[in-house]
């Protein structure tokens, strides 16, 4: 198991959480989501090779990105493909 | 336990993340144990849960579960091939990362346990 965390530039709307979860190989899976007011969402989702925590500031124009997967990924490449640019990235 | 902190510009919180070996293998099959644990750990440290802890079972028996809190998330992951258990916090408001090892000492005691903890933020 690895635990990958990001820090990205973010623009938009929650609907990009979902991309982005497409982006990081996880279409489906079981979701746990909480939309904070007046922005700002935390997604949860449980896929087949691991799972995604995403919580974004759009205030800040921030989003978090973490996985623990038992497959290895560049997640700042993976989150580069849909125009998410990585601040920061590091493995653990 | 490790700390990664680095001069930040903006800090947006501290993720806690430990690696748990129980001694009793059976307890990584133990879906009310991680349940517990995703309870218990918002309320003693003072964090607000904003969705119920949502706990699942797989069918090799592996759970997984989280809760999502106004700070952000914890979770829980057993792995039983590989005897492990993986939980993670991350909080937005500061937190005692000494209690929340004891919540993971409390339910899966004797456990070798490896924790980090690391600012989360704009670099």
């Amino acid at each position: 198991m690895s635990f990958v965390l990001s820090l990205g530039v973010f623009e938009g709307d929650s609907s990009r959480v979902e991309e982005a979860l497409c982006a990081l190989g996880m279409p489906d899976g079981r979701d746990t989501v909480h939309q904070f007011e007046p922005v700002g969402v935390s997604w949860v989702r449980w896929a087949e090779t691991g799972r995604a925590a995403i919580h974004t500031w759009p205030e800040q124009g921030l989003v978090s990105v973490d996985v623990l997967s038992d497959q290895s990924l560049n997640l700042a490449a993976r989150l580069a493909s849909i125009g998410w640019i990585s601040v920061e990235e590091s493995s653990r | 336990m490790e700390w990664f902190r680095q001069g930040r510009d903006l800090i947006l919180g501290t993720h806690w993340i430990a690696e748990v070996v129980p001694i009793q293998s059976g307890f990584l099959m133990d879906a009310a144990r991680v349940r517990r644990f995703l309870e218990v750990l918002p309320e003693t440290l003072g964090l607000t849960v904003v969705s119920e802890a949502t706990v699942q079972q797989a069918e090799d028996g592996s759970i997984r579960g989280v809760v999502l809190l106004a700070e952000s998330h914890a979770s829980a992951h057993t792995d039983p091939d590989g005897g492990m258990l993986f939980v993670d916090l991350f909080s937005c408001k500061p937190f005692d990362a000494v209690r929340a090892r004891a919540v993971v000492d409390d339910l899966w005691p004797n456990s070798r346990v490896s924790e980090q903890l690391l600012e989360r933020g704009r670099p």
